[in-house]
């Protein structure tokens, strides 16, 4: 049952090729022959009962789910009612959650199990999934290097096959970088597809699933996605169905600096009738900048509410109210989250505000016009997922702006709203990925894309 | 001179911070500081700072629906009492 896809369970399961209960007890084997990666934080108690039930659903004849018995890892910082989730955060150790997240619920209703809780960094703010309570998530390749961040343990999970499909948020870059260190598949869908509700993060956050191939992830995506009544901006995305041209255009930004590698790849795709077509995007140098501005003071109003009174750890050191907040906070909250919130409070504060914020918001603006621009002059945009391979364990932590530099190619699509997948690029050594970034609800095409790269990749193996 | 006042900036987020991480953020947000103020040679002049061009959606129904239940809010609660959050004495 090695290395399955989605599809293959899914099939294999509903023609009682072997059950639902095989299906988890291999998992469980995988991920306790993987503790060391350090990715996973749970097994969920309940996941071989959910089996036994999906199961017996299927002996007695009745109709099962799109996701029937296919065990699921649910990143730290997505609620599951009566489960703990922590966001990887001393705060929230003890949070036991009284509710569950759209995307829970709609992944339940499809028979799906959630099955492990994987680590991260604290409250989805990092890029290499070391300023976790945890502890650092290894990378599947080369454990002496970074899993990428923050959702490093959903990456290495389905990288290590300790499940088929991992679902966790991507803020700046949480999917694609991870999935592009470890070799796996991610989509930062168009803003809005999929509903936030129930998850710990801030308002640049996309919920979405990191897979082994992309037939799974558009399979997965399509079952998570929908408007909701509780999350102010969902969308209804049709995911359009789009005719790809004879001959793709594929946009190379001309203000992005790429490396060898990456040329490589272009050359490749040339050489099997890929068309490339240089775009503009004047600012793209400014988007890193402009992220890290907006992202900090939405982190820091986001992490406001963790109070040391509602659900959060409180400080056995207190002496009145005021204490119960500032030392809560002091205690609850690690480096990197209280490195946010204070940029935050800096670029909001004072005559900070409109010479950061509000410049911020307006570069925003233009970048995102540049990018519509750039799109209208090819089938998407083709760039590097990350600067290069993962780096090593520790080499940036201690070094703010180096880690943050390591976003630079996937915070664009992050700011701007529009889609973005990473495909894994048939390498030997430390894996890369290649990202396509699509016009706005035009995940349709997005995926045939990725999926004919995917294919030319299998065939280079 | 660092270019934040920590003390001022850490009053606003409600938290202090030990010695360690003072000096450490010192040293932190000079680079940052540098690296987010590229953005200050935008030319920005003639752009709205309204939200962004490509957001979409609408404003929900404004119905009444049941909250969530108190006693499963309130278990996460670190001290609570008579189905209320319990904090230190503010009026006396």
């Amino acid at each position: 049952m090695n290395n399955m896809t989605v599809l293959e369970l899914v099939e294999g399961i509903k023609s009682r090729k072997f059950t639902a209960c095989d299906v988890v007890k291999h998992y469980i084997e995988v991920v306790e022959k993987s503790k060391d990666y350090n990715a996973v934080i749970e097994v969920f108690s309940d996941a071989l009962d959910r089996a036994k039930a999906i199961d017996e659903k299927i002996a007695n004849g009745e109709e099962v789910g799109k996701l029937a018995g296919v065990p699921v890892a649910i990143a730290d910082n997505i609620v599951i009612e009566g489960k703990k989730a922590s966001a990887a955060s001393n705060f929230l150790a003890d949070f036991v959650s009284p509710y569950s997240a759209t995307v829970v619920k709609k992944l339940l209703a499809e028979d799906a199990i959630p099955f492990i809780r994987t680590n991260m960094d604290e409250f989805a703010v990092g890029s290499s999934s070391e300023y976790s309570l945890y502890g650092a998530v290894k990378n599947a390749v080369d454990s002496s290097r970074v899993a990428g961040g923050c959702q490093g343990g959903a990456a290495v999970a389905v990288a290590l096959d300790m499940c088929p499909v991992a679902i966790a948020s991507d803020t700046g870059g949480s999917l694609r970088e991870p999935a592009s260190f470890n070799g796996v598949v991610a989509i930062k869908p168009s803003t809005g597809t999929v509903s936030r509700f129930g998850l710990i993060a801030s308002s640049f956050d996309q919920i979405a699933p990191i897979t082994k191939n992309v037939s799974d992830n558009e399979y997965v995506l399509k079952v998570i996605a929908g408007k909701d009544y509780h999350d102010g901006i969902s969308i209804n995305n049709k995911f359009e169905a789009k005719e790809l041209p004879a001959t793709i255009k594929l946009g190379l930004i001309k203000e992005a600096l790429t490396d060898e590698k990456f040329s490589n790849v272009v050359d490749s795709l040339k050489a099997e009738g890929v068309e490339f077509v240089e775009v503009s995007v004047p600012h793209f140098d400014k988007a890193l900048a402009c992220y890290y501005i907006i992202a900090s003071a939405v982190t820091t109003s986001n992490l406001a509410k963790f109070d040391g009174i509602k659900s959060s750890r409180r400080s056995n050191n207190i002496t009145d109210l005021e204490s119960v907040y500032v030392n809560s906070r002091s205690e609850g909250f690690g480096i990197e989250a209280k490195r946010r919130i204070i940029l935050g409070n800096f670029v909001l504060s004072g005559e900070n505000l409109p010479a950061y914020y509000n410049q911020a918001r307006k570069v925003q603006n233009i970048i995102t016009s540049e990018f519509v621009s750039a799109l209208n002059e090819c089938d998407a945009i083709m760039m590097p997922t990350t600067l290069g391979e993962a780096f090593k364990l520790g080499e940036k932590v201690n070094d703010p702006v180096a880690m943050y530099k390591e976003d630079l190619f996937t915070v664009p699509a992050s700011i701007t709203g529009l889609p973005a997948i990473t495909v894994p690029v048939a390498v030997e050594g430390l894996p890369i990925g290649v990202q396509f970034c699509g016009a706005m609800l035009e995940e349709d095409k997005l995926y045939k894309i990725a999926q004919k790269f995917e294919d030319l990749q299998r065939r280079a193996k | 001179m660092s270019k934040v006042n920590l003390d001022y900036l850490s009053a606003l987020s409600k938290m202090t911070l030990t010695d360690s991480e003072k000096t450490q953020f010192e040293n932190d947000f000079d680079k940052i500081i540098d690296f987010v103020s590229e953005i200050k040679d935008v030319d920005t002049s003639m752009v709205s700072n309204k939200a962004s061009t490509i957001t979409i959606g609408d404003l929900r129904e404004d119905k009444v629906e049941p909250s969530m239940d108190r006693v499963a809010v309130l278990q996460n609660a670190p001290k609570q009492k008579d189905g209320c959050y319990v904090t230190p004495l503010v009026v006396e």
